[in-house]
């Protein structure tokens, strides 16, 4: 199950819709499943690489935006942060780099250490 | 925020996800993740198949307890840290109530946030990469060998012509010809044959395109001429005239080259013109007056064949004042004049300069009277006619030689009448002021002086005052706008007045106006800018004037400081007249009222001039009775005492001062110091007046130790030189000594760069090293040097004199701005400047300044 608050994409389909619906907002996609190993949706597997339990990915007007989380994977987020603040953080940052027309957007945080641990 | 539809609704069938919005996955193949654990390494795999579980199982409990270890130590480690410093907070828990103050950020304040990047070294790393750069582009040699430049510029060359050719056969423009031509007129100096040959072809290929516009063959025709090709050009303008027929201006232009080499072609010139009437008569009175000026030229002395032309011009243009004017011109006596301006009116009534005219050759009376209120009548709210109206009336009273205020004052009252449209701007007054202006320059002072009275502000006059050519008249605007009470006492327009009086070669007459000016209004300035003024009236040399103005200021003063410094200047203009009897009366009455420290030193240093030296110990003491805290006058004394050659006097009069009430006073322990010849009571008394003064003794340790270098202990000299700047490094003067004293010219330049950073650039220093030039014969630098020297501190006398030697060193022919500004300035320091004091007391700097150098 998804968040309460935020909609659940059923499909492929909704997924496509759902990155190019918003115009004028950060479209912040999770990937996974709570409760199960396998994604709910499973059409993306293979084009965005999705074999962690869960992964974060973000779009702005049609455009995945990466991040540099200085993991080696600027592509996507498949780590959990246990901080809210620092997950609104980084947020913001990348909103705040696509508008501006950026492509690749460095996280202000490094979780390097981190994911090690 | 509302639900998105697409939500709710059921994909197409058979859709493939991502294909719809373009995604084909990742650009960059980043990682294998943490999942890779599923794709291990075959190697490893190979590994396992050989291995047994014993040894695995060993493996893994090692690993066990070794990540036990590592976590014990990581914990213990972390427990102690904790321990001794006290918790700090996560940033993201720290900063959260400014967090939270972000809710107020507006949408671009937001989106303007400065960009966290790296700073580190960041100029450096630009400049670095901004090199690297233009090397590359420097090097680079791809790009120079490809290109050949010539082929690229013929090529454009020959894309720009086919351009003209077709293009500007549909647009075609005045401004384009214009333009061209402005070219031509500009590059007029060098010509360039590649520019005309260009500059050709572009213009034939505009007549091609367009043959009925006059303007393409005007300039091809000037084109011609600036290469002196005249016949082509004549040819070129004649093809013109035949093409377009009614243009006057084409035919002027062919008037004009026919006319370049003068006489023998004028006939041609007259047919042409002619030939140009018969087309274009109607309407042009440009080539009417052509025709005039032809006729006038060819020396033809009968007159009727002008005034002929001139009436049949006027018949088909009636209405042109250009023709008139003309006409008038041409008239030879004065009544057929008025009687052909008097047509011109009824044809052209809205005309100012035949009214002008018109009005001004009629004789003085009552018919100009008429003509001039018919004028008016016609022309309501031209500034000429009612200029003129008033000048008019001035005429009239002239011989009366009545009073100028009543004159003024009539003069006003027809101004008065003049309706003012009320929009009161600057342009409107500037347009008055050139009226006024005229009216000046045509011998009416009084009209003048009553239009600005009239019609323009005060604060307008203000800001047109620089606008203003005429003297009397700007003389009489300055004194106006003072005698206003709002601007008596403006610093501003007096500043600006004294610069206006003292501006021009030969400023006699201004000056004079402004002493006049000063004599009537002194009583009613304010104290700075009396003293201003009087400064001014002194500067030129006007003594007997000055004093009738300060007693005139002094009888109505009697406030008691700028009653003495009036009473200063009164003496000063005296010594400079020898007039010392006066002046003596003059101090003993001051001193017999209650008077101040400076009064006293100025009557002292007075009567030492006048070698009056038993007088001056009388008034020494007398002041040392009412101000026994000056030290100065204990100075005065000893200096008198000098001057008597009664040297033991003066050595007890310091000595006195300085074990009573003045052991604080530096410069007395030095002077009591100085005055003792025995070397050890010498020292004695500079070590006494050292530890009197610890905070600043400074300068008396430089005395000491210039007196032990003076006795020849240096060893004891540079101990304590030393010390003094220690304690003292900021003091200049010991700097100086110190850099007078050293030999070695390595040493010395430290010094000096170390002096300057110390004392901040101090114009001593400065002027130290220009000394130090000046020795080593070097005079060019040296000037230099006592030129900053000067900038830096302009009171220092000593460095105006080096600086007036340099340049009579280094035949300078202009000495005299130095003496000007020395002048103006009144420097008041340094050792040289003050050494003979008393023999420069009351002379001007500058003869102080040739005279000490």
């Amino acid at each position: 199950m998804g968040s309460v608050f935020l909609p659940h994409l059923k499909t492929g389909w909704h997924v496509d819709q759902a990155i190019l619906h918003d115009q004028d907002r950060l479209v912040v996609i999770r990937f996974g499943r709570d409760h199960d190993k396998d994604y709910e949706v499973p059409d993306f597997n293979e084009m965005y690489e999705l074999y962690d339990p869960m992964t974060i990915m973000f779009f702005y007007q049609n455009k995945h935006i990466l991040c540099d989380f200085s993991t080696g994977d600027n592509n996507k987020m498949n780590f959990v942060i246990h901080d809210d603040q620092e997950m609104i953080d980084i947020i913001e940052t990348i909103f705040r780099g696509a508008r501006k027309g950026k492509g690749l957007v460095v996280s202000p945080y490094d979780y390097s250490y981190k994911r090690k641990k | 925020m509302e639900r998105p539809k697409f939500l709710d609704q059921d994909p197409p069938p058979g859709y493939i996800a991502g294909i719809g919005r373009g995604a084909t996955g990742f650009t960059t193949r980043s990682d294998l993740g943490s999942s890779a654990l599923s794709q291990t390494p075959n190697r490893y795999l190979e590994n396992k198949s050989l291995s047994t579980d014993n040894i695995t199982e060993d493996v893994y409990e090692a690993e066990k307890i070794f990540s036990n270890i590592d976590d014990e130590l990581s914990t213990r480690n972390k427990q102690r840290k904790n321990r001794n410093q006290p918790k700090i907070k996560s940033t993201t828990t720290k900063f959260i109530d400014l967090k939270q103050q972000l809710t107020a950020v507006s949408k671009d304040e937001w989106l303007n946030l400065p960009e966290a990047t790296d700073m580190t070294r960041r100029n450096k790393r630009l400049k670095l990469e901004n090199q690297q750069q233009r090397n590359i582009a420097m090097y680079n040699p791809s790009i120079l060998s490809t290109t050949n430049l010539e082929q690229l510029a013929n090529d454009r060359e020959k894309l720009l012509e086919q351009h003209i050719d077709s293009k500007f056969g549909t647009i075609l423009e005045n401004n384009d010809y214009q333009e061209l031509l402005k070219n031509l007129n500009t590059n007029s100096n060098r010509i360039d044959t590649y520019d005309v040959e260009k500059s050709r072809k572009v213009l034939q290929s505009y007549i091609r395109s367009d043959p009925k516009n006059p303007n393409g063959w005007i300039a091809l025709a000037r084109l011609e001429e600036k290469c002196l090709n005249f016949k082509m050009a004549k040819k070129i303008i004649h093809q013109g005239c035949n093409e377009v027929v009614y243009d006057e201006d084409i035919w002027l232009e062919n008037i004009r080259l026919n006319r370049i080499d003068d006489a023998p072609l004028l006939l041609k010139c007259k047919t042409l013109v002619a030939q140009a009437l018969k087309f274009n008569g109607a309407k042009s009175e440009k080539l009417w007056i052509k025709a005039i000026e032809l006729e006038q030229n060819a020396g033809n002395k009968n007159q009727n064949t002008i005034t002929q032309i001139i009436h049949k011009a006027l018949q088909i243009n009636p209405y042109s004042e250009e023709l008139w004017k003309q006409a008038v011109k041409y008239e030879e006596s004065k009544e057929e004049a008025i009687k052909v301006l008097a047509k011109a009116i009824e044809f052209v009534p809205k005309s100012v300069d035949l009214w002008t005219g018109y009005i001004k050759l009629q004789d003085f009376g009552p018919q100009q009277r008429k003509t001039l209120a018919n004028a008016v009548k016609e022309l309501p709210s031209s500034k000429e006619m009612w200029a003129l109206g008033c000048q008019l009336e001035e005429r009239a009273e002239k011989p009366l030689e009545k009073k100028e205020e009543s004159v003024k004052c009539k003069i006003i009252q027809i101004l008065k009448r003049f309706k003012t449209p009320h929009n009161n701007d600057v342009g409107y007054c500037e347009s008055w002021l050139k009226q006024a202006e005229k009216c000046d320059l045509e011998k009416y002072p009084i009209t003048a002086q009553c239009i600005i009275e009239c019609f323009i502000p005060n604060n307008f006059l203000k800001e047109l005052l620089p606008k203003i050519n005429s003297v009397e008249l700007k003389n009489f605007a300055f004194q106006y706008l003072l005698l206003k009470q709002e601007h008596l006492n403006d610093p501003v327009i007096w500043d600006a007045y004294i610069v206006f009086c003292e501006s021009g070669n030969d400023n006699t007459s201004k000056l004079a106006y402004f002493f006049q000016f000063c004599e009537l209004t002194i009583n009613d300035m304010d104290d700075d800018i009396s003293k201003k003024s009087l400064k001014i009236l002194t500067k030129y040399n006007k003594q007997d004037e000055t004093l009738r103005i300060i007693d005139k200021k002094l009888l109505n003063t009697s406030e008691y400081t700028l009653r003495n410094e009036l009473q200063i200047m009164k003496i000063g203009i005296l010594i400079s007249l020898k007039k010392y009897s006066e002046c003596k009366r003059i101090f003993e009455q001051m001193i017999a009222a209650e008077t101040t420290a400076t009064i006293f030193l100025k009557y002292i240093d007075f009567l030492i001039y006048l070698n009056n030296y038993e007088k001056a110990l009388i008034i020494c003491q007398l002041a040392m009775e009412k101000h026994p805290d000056e030290e100065e006058f204990v100075i005065k004394m000893g200096t008198i005492y000098e001057f008597m050659s009664e040297i033991d006097k003066a050595k007890q009069c310091y000595i006195n001062a300085v074990s009573s009430n003045f052991s604080h006073s530096i410069s007395l322990w030095i002077l009591s110091a100085k005055h003792e010849a025995n070397i050890n009571k010498a020292r004695l008394l500079y070590d006494k007046g050292i530890l009197k003064n610890t905070k600043n003794s400074g300068l008396l340790m430089l005395e000491k130790a210039k007196r032990e270098f003076e006795n020849g202990n240096l060893s004891e000299y540079r101990i304590l030189l030393n010390t003094a700047l220690k304690s003292y490094s900021h003091m200049p003067e010991i700097w100086c000594q110190l850099l007078r004293t050293t030999k070695k010219k390595n040493e010395k330049r430290n010094l000096f760069q170390q002096a300057l950073k110390v004392t901040n650039t101090n114009a001593l220093i400065l002027l130290e090293v220009a000394i130090n030039f000046w020795n080593e014969q070097q005079f060019e630098k040296a000037y230099k040097w006592a030129d900053q020297s000067c900038k830096a501190n302009k009171k220092l006398g000593d460095s105006w004199i080096w600086l007036y030697k340099c340049s009579v060193k280094l035949g300078r022919k202009n000495t005299e701005w130095i003496k000007e500004k020395v002048n103006e300035i009144e420097p008041d320091s340094g050792e040289m400047w003050n050494s003979r004091r008393y023999k420069f007391l009351y002379s001007l700097p500058s003869e102080k300044l040739v005279s000490l150098a």
